[in-house]
């Protein structure tokens, strides 16, 4: 057991190192604490997207393939780091002198060390007994930690196995059929050790996010509130995409909005990774993609400029390539699940035009669902209706744009489910919100009141 | 952040370091946090029930490693009512993943089961000759009585039958 915890630490490692390669090539000129998160999270997508790439010519995950993509993207970052020298920028600004900041900051990290205990506990020491964990991602998982997607094993095309949804996207499940391939053996508990480092990396992407944009206090609080959310401690950790989905969109989201600041191609480049991740990660991260190419399309300062329509038309086209190995890997296994792309037809959305009420009379019953979210979404609501002058900032018409587009997204799926209706909404809709949740703490940062004076621009 | 961009400042006087207002609405925040902390709290004893629910898989894993053998493993249902068709996907779909990659059946492997209704639908008792025509090792037969959920065991080794 000893060895597996040791080689579970080494596989994270590997992670992370992966991320601070990819950041270092594609993300020069960061704050340290934003760099951390962008690593955290970015680090295990590209991995286990490599992970995937090798499987599909025929060779499993191994050790000797993760110690070797690790030490090449080690590589590559410290010659990133030596051809920029440091890399790193102090544009967060000062430290609040009052008590009351220094007070607010302190309890603000007891209540992230509560969240950060919850999901270790969950990630590292519980057995997998979620549902939806055991049905679908970690049996996945066992799949892909014991044989290469080359030849196509059994699994895909046992029709008995449906419920575990065969053509879902495996990002996630190749990410803990790393930590088995890692220790060796299908250990039940440490599989789901990546999702630690993703609801970490999650949590300081937005408050590295929000330090840059607003203050210190603002940054500490938009990162408390969102991981302590009663569904992300339910849910994170315990062997679902659903955290992984969220930590990438935060990843994504961020991005954009720094995209869209300062025109630096660096960041559309880190917004396209954490786009396609997200896209390999579940049927909705590529319903996010979508609006993702649309919030680059149309919110950019200059929507109508030759150079920004090149490049949200090349974003798309690198998505699609980068998702299309998936789309062929699968296209021709059994459709005997819900199979929501094939019953997207218009025709059909038509004919289930009755069950739109139904649909929208259920979101605002599950944002005031307060065992499951506390008053997370009453004190977003609440704030933009305090504040409701700056939705004229373009960062928070931004992300209030994507936070709408995406519960819009989840209309047509439940639209056409076979199941029904009442008993999908009531099981699903609290974990589809989970996705939303980065986004809305962003909101919350980005607007709270500054703890103090804004920097003065030197540039 | 570009000028055009720039978020106002909220306080009158920038130079303040927080404004009566300012500080409660960190105050509200503080609540959402407390708020949420302490749902996660009653919830982690009184609604997820974690331990029993890793003790009752923790039961259900040991049925099913019991009945493995060599070959699949079969699972037969007796007694369940229609309500109770969830619980019998669900204890197969446990199967599935603690067995990997040893291979659990409840049905024809020809025959698609997403749904608990359909999953029910396609299962049956086996005669030996079907058993053996499938490679399955051996059959385990969950009953459902009104104090419990009961499993028998039986291995086949090639066409012969041992109950046991």
């Amino acid at each position: 057991m000893t060895t597996a915890w040791l080689w579970c630490s080494i596989y994270l490692a590997c992670l992370l190192v992966t991320g601070w390669g990819v950041c270092s090539l594609i993300l020069p000129n960061r704050s340290r604490i934003d760099f951390a998160g962008l690593a955290a999270c970015l680090g295990p997508g590209i991995l286990s997207l490599i992970l995937i790439a090798f499987s599909m010519v025929g060779w499993g995950p191994s050790r000797s393939i993760l110690l070797s993509v690790a030490f090449v993207w080690g590589m590559l970052g410290i010659v990133a780091h030596r051809n920029r020298g440091a890399g790193f920028t102090a544009n967060a600004p000062a430290l609040p002198g009052s008590t009351f900041s220094k007070i607010w900051i302190i309890l603000c990290l007891a209540a992230v060390g509560y969240g950060i205990f919850i999901v270790g506990r969950n990630a590292l020491f519980q057995p997998v007994i979620e549902g939806d964990a055991f049905q679908i991602w970690q049996l996945k998982t066992k799949v892909l930690a014991t044989v290469p997607l080359k030849p196509r094993p059994a699994y895909f095309s046992d029709v008995t196995l449906s419920y575990s949804h065969l053509k879902y996207p495996i990002l996630v499940p190749m990410l803990s059929a790393g930590v088995h391939a890692m220790t060796g053996d299908l250990n039940d508990e440490l599989g789901k050790a990546p999702d630690l480092l993703l609801y970490l990396g999650m949590g300081a992407t937005v408050f590295g996010a929000v330090l840059e944009f607003n203050c210190w206090s603002a940054a500490f609080a938009a990162a408390a509130l969102l991981l302590t959310i009663p569904n992300f401690l339910a849910y994170a950790g315990v062997g679902m995409a659903d955290t992984a989905l969220a930590a990438f969109y935060a990843c994504a989201i961020v991005s954009i909005l720094r995209w869209q600041a300062e025109r630096r191609l660096a960041d559309l480049v880190a917004a396209l990774f954490s786009t396609i991740c997200m896209a390999w990660t579940k049927n909705e991260g590529m319903a996010l993609a979508i609006i993702n190419v649309l919030a680059i399309f149309l919110l950019t300062p200059q929507p109508l400029k030759m150079r920004q329509i090149r490049l949200a038309v090349l974003f798309a086209l690198v998505l699609g390539a980068a998702i299309l190995p998936w789309i062929v890997y699968t296209r021709d296994l059994p459709a005997t699940d819900e199979d929501y792309a094939g019953r997207l037809r218009v025709a059909q959305l038509i004919a289930a035009g009755n069950r739109i009420p139904t649909v929208a009379q259920s979101m605002p019953g599950e944002i005031v669902d307060w065992r499951r979210w506390g008053i997370f979404w009453i004190a977003v609501l609440a704030l933009q209706l305090i504040n409701w002058r700056r939705l004229r900032n373009r960062s928070i018409a931004t992300l209030w744009f994507l936070l709408i587009l995406q519960i819009l997204a989840y209309f047509p799926p439940y639209m056409v489910t076979t199941w029904d209706l009442g008993e999908l909404l009531r099981y699903s809709q609290s974990r589809l919100l989970l996705h939303a949740a980065p986004a809305a703490a962003l909101i919350v940062g980005l607007q709270l009141p500054r703890d103090t004076p804004k920097p003065v621009q030197t540039d | 952040m570009g000028s055009k961009n720039e978020l106002p400042a909220v306080s009158a006087n920038p130079s303040c370091d927080v404004h009566r207002f300012d500080a409660a609405i960190y105050l509200f925040l503080f609540l959402c946090i407390c708020v949420a902390i302490c749902l996660d709290v009653v919830g982690r004893y009184f609604r997820y029930q974690v331990q029993e629910r890793e003790n009752l898989y923790a039961q259900v894993d040991a049925m099913f490693r019991k009945g493995a053998w060599h070959g699949a493993l079969y699972v037969h249902y007796v007694n369940f009512p229609q309500n109770k068709n969830w619980m019998a996907r669900d204890l197969f779909t446990r199967g599935v993943y603690t067995l990997y990659p040893h291979s659990v059946l409840a049905g024809d492997p020809s025959v698609p089961t997403f749904s608990p209704d359909q999953f029910m639908a396609a299962n049956f008792e086996p005669d030996p000759p079907w058993l053996f025509q499938h490679d399955i090792g051996s059959e385990l037969t969950f009953t459902l009585q009104p104090d419990g959920l009961v499993d028998t065991y039986r291995r086949f080794v090639f066409s012969s039958t041992e109950d046991h």
